[in-house]
């Protein structure tokens, strides 16, 4: 989030908080950065990630059809911006057991990596 | 497992400027030391620092009122003698121009209470009940005029955030590490004044504040979504250990990333321990009636308070109690004073249950209660009925812990403006909670950036009020 975004913490989203969204009152030369079992949480029960992972299943679908392979590759492009490493491939398809139904399933390991969440 | 070959490795990133550089020297430093021992014993190791010598205090519960308390309407009486004199207001608050300001008259009734006669104001009539528990420091003071960065300056011991100091709260959470593993080191309860009150800095997001709320839920998103069955999500969890060993192995000297992997075996743990740490099923009625539970005025901080005494009977090192916080500050009384008197009844039975509570368990000899705000309240008004903020002079209480009860130590003038009598610069609170904990506030600093991120740069535990 930019700092400044909100002036009121009143109006910053509960998630935004968990992930240190910035009051935008003193100078901030440095964010302010915490990694807590609260945004491991967030991550892994939520509402708002459930329905992503709903929705990137929904789309590699639509995208992919029948092809797994090509739906597992689909997927690391949208989220990580890679294809899938030749290893990952084949655990994201044996995780997929043939079953387009899983993808909602996998989505959701995306969204979970670390790669996801930290820029190094 | 053979890593997968990546195709764009993250972090090849163009040059990084002087200053991230240098910061990222310096996490690297310790990241080091750590990533050896982290490799070794197959996970991050606890207690880094300390305890340098016999602790006093195990844990410590620490309330903070958000917006600064004044002083003189609740423990530092100064009687209206002085009421109507002017008084060189320059340089307070916000008030940068050279002006006069009238002492107000302070409309409190103290009484003596206690085998001490501890004088406190009727705002404060259950706290009164434990004044013997108590010791009063009437002669605090810190540099910031301002709220965020009073509460930047009292909370990590430095002015300003340009270098990412850490929290107190993360200080003590590095130092000495948990003792509950299936809960966090440092937890924040109710809204904070601001971010900084939460952070890890560059101790690494490891040590930083967890959040927790009194009430059904005491984290958000505790359980997995609904139909979820279980055996699905330990399949993913498996997965996701997989899928996460490599990137994690090549960046493995990251704080953010050794903190990933703790906040997620951490959050694996909460979901079956802190439901129970919030469940108030097994506290019996006339409990919840001493935290005042039973009463709608009382019922929220009494809750957190409950909550608190429960984090530290589980071995949460430092818990964090933030009232009335989110924006200025609740207690930021410029107005009208009365505006404080909601605020001292919301607090007021919750704080001298939570006293009484700890004392009856045994507790109280090793549970620190530390009671305080980031500035008080000046003698005087800005043309109304309230008070402006004093960093000059103000009042912090301290009880249990290793701290002597009944006492009253150090005085502000004779109006409560400036701290005359044994003044303590914040940094001696500080430097106290410390000393309480076993740990030399001296020694207080990071590896490898050296004494310039020393926690308590100059000042000294306040021996007078130690037991």
């Amino acid at each position: 989030m930019t700092r400044g975004f909100s002036s009121s913490r009143e109006a910053t989203p509960d998630f935004l908080r968990t992930f240190d969204a910035d009051d935008g009152r003193e100078p901030c030369p440095r964010r302010t950065r915490t990694v807590t079992a609260p945004q491991a949480l967030f991550l892994m029960n939520s509402r708002e990630v459930d329905r992503a992972a709903g929705a990137l299943a929904s789309l590699l679908r639509s995208e992919a059809g029948e092809d797994l392979s090509r739906a597992v590759d689909l997927g690391y492009r949208r989220v990580l911006a890679r294809p899938p490493g030749e290893a990952e491939r084949a655990r994201a398809l044996a995780f997929l057991d043939n079953d387009p139904g899983r993808l909602d399933r996998w989505a959701w390991l995306l969204f979970n990596l670390d790669e996801f969440l930290h820029v190094p | 497992m053979s890593p997968d070959a990546p195709t764009r490795v993250p972090g090849d990133a163009p040059a990084p400027d002087r200053r991230r550089f240098l910061f990222r020297a310096g996490g690297g430093f310790l990241g080091l030391a750590l990533g050896g021992v982290w490799a070794e014993a197959g996970e991050m190791p606890d207690a880094i620092l300390g305890p340098h010598f016999r602790p006093r205090a195990r844990s410590v519960i620490f309330l903070f009122m958000c917006g600064g308390v004044s002083h003189i309407d609740t423990f530092d009486p100064k009687g209206n003698a002085h009421a109507g004199r002017l008084m060189d207001a320059i340089g307070f608050g916000d008030n940068l121009a050279e002006m006069k300001r009238p002492v107000i008259p302070c409309h409190r009734t103290f009484t003596r209470h206690g085998r001490s006669g501890t004088p406190v104001s009727d705002w404060f009539p259950h706290v009164g009940g434990v004044v013997d528990e108590i010791a009063v420091v009437r002669s605090m003071w810190c540099h910031e005029g301002n709220h965020f960065p009073a509460v930047i300056e009292t909370c990590t011991g430095h002015r300003g955030r340009a270098f990412d100091h850490p929290s107190f709260g993360a200080w003590v959470s590095h130092a000495l590490g948990s003792v509950n593993r299936n809960l966090p080191t440092f937890v924040n309860i109710g809204r904070p004044s601001s971010p900084v009150q939460l952070t890890g800095g560059y101790l690494g997001a490891g040590v930083s504040a967890t959040p927790f709320q009194a009430g059904p839920v005491p984290v958000p998103n505790l359980h997995p979504p609904e139909g979820l069955p279980a055996v699905e999500r330990d399949r993913q969890m498996e997965a996701l250990e997989v899928l996460n060993a490599e990137f994690r192995a090549r960046h493995a000297l990251q704080s953010d990333i050794q903190a990933r992997t703790r906040a997620y075996e951490l959050a694996a743990r909460m979901q079956l321990s802190a439901p129970e740490a919030v469940d108030f099923a097994s506290e019996p009625a006339h409990i919840r009636s001493l935290y005042g539970l039973d009463d709608r005025h009382t019922e929220e901080f009494g809750k957190q308070l409950l909550l608190a005494r429960r984090l530290a009977e589980r071995g949460v090192r430092f818990i964090q109690v933030c009232h009335a916080g989110g924006g200025n500050g609740g207690w930021d009384a410029h107005g009208d004073m009365k505006s404080h008197e909601p605020l001292c009844r919301a607090t007021d039975k919750p704080i001298a249950g939570l006293l009484r509570d700890l004392r009856q368990r045994g507790m109280l000899d090793d549970t620190l209660v530390v009671w305080t705000s980031e500035f008080g309240r000046t003698p005087w008004s800005q043309n109304t009925t309230g008070r402006d903020h004093n960093p000059k002079g103000y009042t912090a209480w301290l009880a249990g812990g290793g701290v002597q009860g009944g006492i009253v130590h150090g005085a502000t003038d004779d109006v409560g403006y400036r701290a005359v009598e044994n003044p303590h610069y914040y940094s001696d609170l500080n430097a106290t909670i410390l000393h309480l904990l076993g740990l030399d506030h001296t020694r207080m600093e990071h590896p490898a950036l050296g004494p310039v991120s020393r926690l308590v740069e100059n000042g000294a535990p306040i021996r007078a009020i130690l037991a």
